[in-house]
């Protein structure tokens, strides 16, 4: 009897069953393909030509700033290279950067076959790419963003901001956010469902628990942003005055959005990259991470107490003293976890018997070295009183850079060296050494002597300084820094160009690592998918490998002839059914392509244009949905995966990966509105109660637009149920469903009309409509969803069994209708309540 | 084959949850006081924001406390699961009330209603 779940030999043609099931369009076609090896790979180089852009731009203000007087771009320009320097940096390469390496390392980590969504990250990939490319190429005609990265109000208000360089900031890094939340809900549902069978959440890598973390983070703080964005556009656009204080707004209002997301923003970028740190130590010093569900547990506490820290950024605004202090509690109790994963770090290496110095390992100690620098001087700014002599100077300059660089580049760096091989053939370690010790020397010659001039007194954002304060040594030494830095740039690229070439390993495990990326891995994953016995099962087992190659594991083929994933339960891995998962196409292409038409044609005011790419973009939606989403039970019905298992093909309701996939895109709405409705208390807390009470909308209406969500729900609710009894659905029930909640906004709506509250005239009405038509928005999704839910059935393409696009709809409706209430109690009870 | 183990996912991250309820509590009990002026309000001697932000944190404390207890309970804690989460929350909830003490720190020391600067 076999000890294994499938034995041997496998059936005649079982391989390349499998392997024809995920074969690649040649050719031009190619660029419709959505697997996880084709889009991680240009994920992560996209996000690397981003680094070299905004690298590029970074030299550049070194040199200005090289000696007083410079004058090699002027001030203008000067105020939009700082500002695409950053931008670029932190939207455009640190979180897509994480999220490429999510895409491309996490499937195999987690012995899956392919993430669950992978149409969701190719659309995320190429909005990502078109956005971006248009993004960046504003600074060549002038239309960049020049208001600093985080763009504050009154600056950016139209007055004192009247060209597009705003806008280009505010609709154009906001689709791009767009696609940091389309990957984050694929990481969420892929890291939580898609894994090998019996992998525990106590048996994860903790690479996957960092990145389960960072998309986490993603859905909660990149909300804040996009809202941030909206208000700020609307104002610019319509004059809905949120943040002009003559109009009872407030600049402040944007600085506690923007940094709501800002500041988790670094631990957004800087978890992963601990992740890949605590992946690439117990590699170089051969020995299991020391506690390792300690720094799990330091990963999540860490990002929680993330979410308490965003006034560190606003110390110098009068905020009350205690208001300040819990901020600061909260930055001191983020060091406790942190350092936690340090010590981990160090132990690790100090329990194993060798310690390898390759590559990796020493960006892994650059990281350690100066990311601690920034730590510590990230303490000191979270001092209040040092922090109201240190705001906006160059010691600010140096220690985010110290954090930034040390935190995120250097992690990043050593995991392109360690993983590798992993993915495609080695870097060379000579060149990589080299790299590694331009880039240490460079980083610290450039941003070390930047402290003192801050303290000096050197402000941040001057395109040059007067002789004779002192600081030309300090800046002299910095411009000669950044020039290491880029020559360790170029040694770094011309070592990938070189040396890496995408495709099956040259080396297996060349590190003798203990995770299962080092499996043989094709662009399905391994052959079969093991049962891991703890985080590290190829120490535990140093046969896996040629098993798992044999085709001895679990699910070593394909059951229904398609692509498949396995799905299993969130927290016990035990695996649940075996999804069908999509393959190449063309709808999320045209759909990228509209959706980032319609933004960027919305910045140049070109309305109809933007008006045809969002069609465009709504089509591409719908091939992308009736073609791929649902296909319906498979002929082949269930099947054996290995050890007596024999799981279904399909399934509908909660345990789907696609309800899951609805449930966390509902966070982020919920997120959304959270913010909306935190920036309408927050705004009548600054005006006082007498504009709120005196401008309460219509009650009768208000009342009726909530009876009517409660029926909407029931109607929908009726529905369901004639599905589950009669196998179809009553065509009526849904209709009215519909009907009812486009009463409801309707209601809404008047409700506003009916007390003569205009948006233009103050930051109550302002933030009032934005509420409603946030509201808005989710019914017209709605629509959309109900009128192609319908559809659906109406083509036989939905029924008892075949409900998946039906119960998704559902938990959007329904979750739309509470968002509704809750909009009518904040706009209608509250006010009554002061 | 009912659901996903959603429950299952979201359990452990509950105790910093309470800690992110008891913040935003904090925060925004001072904020209303010092902008509407109800700091001066006293109660058996007892300030409206010291008093407020006692009160929620002994809330948020006795809910960790009822957070952390069956797994507490359930312990010591091997490596494997079920116990890997059973740890997890307890260890979660130990490290939100530590953050939720530290936390409300300030208000014992501190006058309410002096601005930042």
């Amino acid at each position: 009897m076999s000890d294994f779940p499938n034995s041997l030999p496998r059936p005649e043609g079982e391989f390349e069953r499998l392997r024809d099931a995920w074969v690649q369009p040649a050719g031009w076609k190619r660029i419709g393909e959505v697997n996880n090896s084709f889009i991680g790979p240009l994920f992560l180089a996209t996000s690397i030509l981003f680094l070299t852009l905004a690298g590029l731009l970074g030299v550049l203000i070194r040199l200005q700033l090289a000696w007083p007087g410079v004058n090699i771009i002027d001030a203008a320009t000067y105020n939009q290279v700082f500002t695409m320097h950053g931008t670029v940096m932190m939207f455009l390469f640190a979180v897509p950067a994480v999220e490429a390496m999510g895409i491309v390392l996490l499937p195999s980590m987690l012995g899956a076959r392919e993430l669950p969504t992978p149409r969701l990250g190719a659309y995320a990939f190429w909005i990502y790419l078109i956005g971006g490319l248009a993004f960046f190429s504003s600074l060549f005609v002038g239309a960049a963003p020049d208001g600093g990265w985080f763009m504050y109000p009154p600056l950016t208000s139209l007055e004192n901001s009247p060209g597009i360089n705003t806008d280009m900031y505010l609709l154009g890094i906001g689709f791009i956010e767009i696609s940091a939340i389309a990957g984050a809900i694929e990481l969420i549902v892929g890291i939580l469902r898609c894994r090998a069978p019996g992998m525990t959440l106590g048996r994860m890598p903790v690479f996957a628990w960092a990145m389960l973390v960072f998309a986490g983070m993603v859905i909660i703080a990149f909300p804040a942003v996009i809202i941030a964005s909206t208000l700020l556009e609307l104002e610019r656009a319509l004059n809905w005055p949120f943040f002009l204080p003559e109009r009872g707004g407030d600049p402040l209002l944007w600085q506690h959005l923007f940094w709501f997301f800002g500041h988790p923003e670094v631990y957004v970028i800087f978890l992963p990259a601990a992740g890949m740190i605590s992946m690439i130590v117990p590699v170089m010093a051969h020995a299991r991470l020391l506690a390792q569900n300690l720094v799990v547990l330091a990963l999540i506490s860490t990002a929680f107490l993330s979410f308490g820290l965003w006034v560190h950024h606003m110390y110098a605004t009068g905020i009350p003293g205690m208001s300040l202090a819990f901020f600061a509690a909260a930055g001191f109790a983020v060091s406790i976890p942190s350092g936690l994963q340090v010590f981990a770090w160090i132990g690790t290496l100090a329990s194993g018997q060798r310690v390898r110095l390759n590559v990796a390992g020493l960006f892994a100690l650059g990281f350690l070295f100066i990311f601690t620098l920034g730590g510590l001087t990230g303490v000191m700014v979270s001092v209040t009183p040092f922090d109201w002599q240190a705001h906006d100077t160059y010691f600010i300059v140096a220690h985010l850079h110290y954090v930034l660089i040390g935190g995120m580049v250097f992690p990043l760096l050593g995991a392109l060296y360690h993983w590798a091989p992993a993915i495609g053939t080695p870097l060379s370690e000579r060149m990589g050494k080299w790299a590694f010790w331009l880039l240490f020397l460079g980083v610290n010659l450039t941003f070390f002597p930047m402290h003192i001039s801050g303290l000096i007194g050197m402000p941040r954002r001057i395109y040059t300084y007067p002789a004779g304060l002192g600081l030309e040594i300090w800046n002299l030494m910095s411009t000669v820094g950044a020039l290491v830095v880029l020559a360790g740039g170029i040694v770094l690229i011309v070592d990938i160009f070189s040396h890496f070439r995408l495709g099956k390993n040259g080396t297996p495990n060349p590190w003798d690592a203990g995770t299962m990326e080092w499996l043989p891995n094709y662009n399905w994953g391994p052959r079969s998918l093991p049962y891991p016995t703890s985080a590290y099962p190829l120490w535990d087992n140093p046969e896996l490998a040629r098993e798992v190659e044999e085709g001895r594991h679990y699910l070593p083929g394909s059951l229904t002839g398609k692509r498949e994933a396995l799905v299993v339960h969130a927290g016990s891995g035990e695996p649940q059914y075996v999804a069908v998962v999509p393959g190449a196409g063309v709808g999320h292409l045209v759909a990228a392509v509209g959706t980032a038409g319609f933004f960027l044609a919305l910045t140049v005011k070109a309305v109809e244009i933007s008006a045809a790419f969002g069609a465009l973009a709504l089509g591409g939606f719908f091939y992308w949905l009736w073609t791929g989403t649902d296909t319906g039970p498979h002929k082949v019905r269930e099947g054996p995966i290995g050890g007596g298992l024999v799981l279904p093909t399909y399934a509908s309701g909660p345990v789907t990966i696609s309800w899951w996939a609805v449930g966390v895109q509902l966070v982020v709405s919920g997120a959304m509105w959270a913010c909306t409705a935190g920036s309408y208390l927050y705004l009548w807390l600054v005006n006082g109660d007498a504009r709120w009470a005196a401008g309460a909308p219509d009650t009768t209406l208000g009342l009726a637009a909530l009876l009517v969500y409660a029926a909407a729900a029931g109607s929908f609710w009726l529905a369901a149920r004639g599905l589950a009894r009669n196998g179809r659905i009553p065509a009526l029930f849904l209709l009215t469903a519909l009907a009812l909640m486009l009463a409801a906004s309707g209601a809404e709506f008047l409700s506003l009309m009916e007390v003569g509250l205009q948006p233009e005239e103050h930051s109550h009405s302002a933030i009032s409509w934005t509420l409603v038509c946030l509201q808005a928005t989710h019914v017209v999704v709605c629509l959309m969803m109900v009128l192609y839910t319908q559809a659906r059935s109406w083509c036989g393409m939905l029924d008892g069994e075949r409900r998946v696009v039906f119960d998704n709809t559902r938990l959007f409706f329904l979750y739309t209708c509470a968002q509704g209430v809750a909009g009518l109690a904040l706009l209608h009870l509250f006010p009554r309540l002061l | 084959m009912t659901g996903g183990g959603i429950r299952g996912a979201v359990r452990p991250i509950a105790g910093l949850m309470v800690w992110g309820a008891h913040f935003g509590a904090l925060y925004a009990i001072h904020a209303v006081a010092c902008e509407r002026d109800f700091a001066r309000l006293t109660w058996i001697g007892l300030g409206f924001v010291p008093g407020m932000i006692g009160a929620a944190t002994l809330a948020a404390l006795l809910a960790l406390a009822l957070l952390a207890h069956p797994s507490f309970a359930r312990g010591p804690w091997p490596e494997g699961e079920p116990d890997f989460r059973t740890w997890l929350t307890a260890a979660a909830c130990a490290m939100a009330a530590t953050a939720v003490v530290f936390q409300a720190m300030p208000v014992i020391i501190l006058p309410v209603c002096v601005n930042g600067h």
